[in-house]
């Protein structure tokens, strides 16, 4: 899984959220490092829709506009959490404690 | 003013997509309008470039380009000055004309008619042997089943003319092949893979007439040499755009 598809995944864990607020959420869980263009964040959007990962729970109009708001589906939720545990099974590797080495 | 700007790429992408809902989220992210217009420039041109389809679908929208590629050799080749004027020729020139047009806007079941008319046809005629092989081939590409898909690419006629055009020089095909591959790296890698699909039957094509010369008393000597010189490139030439084709259809299409 790629990095920004795993932030937008994570930033949907919550609650669900419409396009502008998957943007702030994913910044904010990224500590700015991923700031994702609404260009990036449509395609992402399209891709994760088409495997199911995600569906749009709500349809509003504010200020005259369409707002979809997106949430994870149950498979979406699975991916994120197998994605997620397979990171830390990765990053365990290298951050647990070393067994103390016995000289030869 | 940024909102006329944004407004403006948005209408890249198809009127189905949620273009409103993304104005309003540039909007509010107010971020200026040269860091967000590649991507949208780029999202637009994928989302109309089948964006959506799943790989099965980008395979057989690649199958049906090349056989409009195809139909548009076969039927430009063998008379690419003048055009046949009558007979069993202008028969299956017409045909073959009507298929393009029929695969360029998406109807299968009369593309297949109109090909297998034109192989009908060339057989008949006899007098243009890579044709029948290629018609027939044609044929296979476009017995495949599946949703309606319209070629609606300008690209394989372009390529095809140039193919079939006596007075280009080398470098622009070249040229053109390379926007091809760029095309396909940024934005659809279909035309690409329809351009590895076609290159496979003209290598079938090329075998065909390899064992054509081989059985031919007084040139099949020089046949054994020939394959030799042309046995790598001959299958280089159509397995590295398939390859580079599904490798790029492979990471658009992974999550």
């Amino acid at each position: 899984m790629r990095e920004p598809t795993y932030f937008i995944l994570a930033a949907l864990q919550d609650e669900p959220r419409h396009g502008y607020a998957i943007i702030t959420r994913v910044a904010e869980l990224s500590d700015d490092r991923i700031k994702l263009a609404t260009g990036t964040l449509y395609q992402a959007l399209d891709r994760l829709a088409k495997e199911a990962l995600i569906e749009v729970v709500r349809d509003e109009v504010v200020n005259g506009r369409a707002r979809r708001h997106y949430a994870l589906t149950p498979g979406g939720r699975s991916a994120l959490q197998a994605e997620a545990a397979r990171m830390a099974a990765a990053a365990q590797v290298v951050l647990r404690p070393r067994a103390a080495v016995r000289p030869a | 003013m940024s909102e006329v700007r944004f407004a403006r790429l948005l209408r890249l992408y198809p009127a189905d997509h949620p273009r409103d809902e993304m104005l309003d989220v540039l909007l509010a992210g107010g971020a200026p309008v040269r860091r967000e217009a590649l991507p949208l420039v780029l999202g637009g041109l994928r989302a109309r470039c089948g964006g959506h389809q799943p790989p099965r679908e980008r395979w057989l929208y690649a199958a049906r380009a090349a056989a409009l590629m195809l139909l548009l050799l076969s039927a430009l080749q063998p008379v690419p000055d003048k055009l046949p004027s009558h007979g069993w020729p202008l028969a299956a020139w017409i045909a073959a004309m009507l298929a393009a047009v029929a695969v360029t806007v998406g109807g299968r079941r009369p593309a297949v008619v109109l090909a297998v008319a034109a192989f009908a046809l060339t057989t008949v005629d006899g007098s243009v042997r890579s044709a029948v092989v290629d018609y027939s081939l044609i044929c296979v590409l476009l017995l495949i089943p599946g949703p309606r898909t319209p070629v609606a690419s300008p690209i394989p006629w372009a390529l095809a003319l140039l193919g079939t055009s006596g007075d280009a020089p080398t470098w622009l095909f070249f040229v053109v092949l390379a926007g091809v591959v760029v095309w396909a790296v940024v934005v659809d890698e279909r035309i690409l893979t329809a351009v590895g699909l076609a290159l496979l039957i003209v290598l079938i094509e090329g075998i065909d007439h390899l064992t054509l010369l081989l059985s031919t008393p007084g040139v099949g000597g020089e046949a054994p040499d020939l394959i030799q010189r042309t046995m790598l490139p001959g299958i280089a030439l159509p397995a590295v755009p398939l390859a580079v084709g599904a490798l790029i259809a492979l990471r658009r299409n992974s999550v």
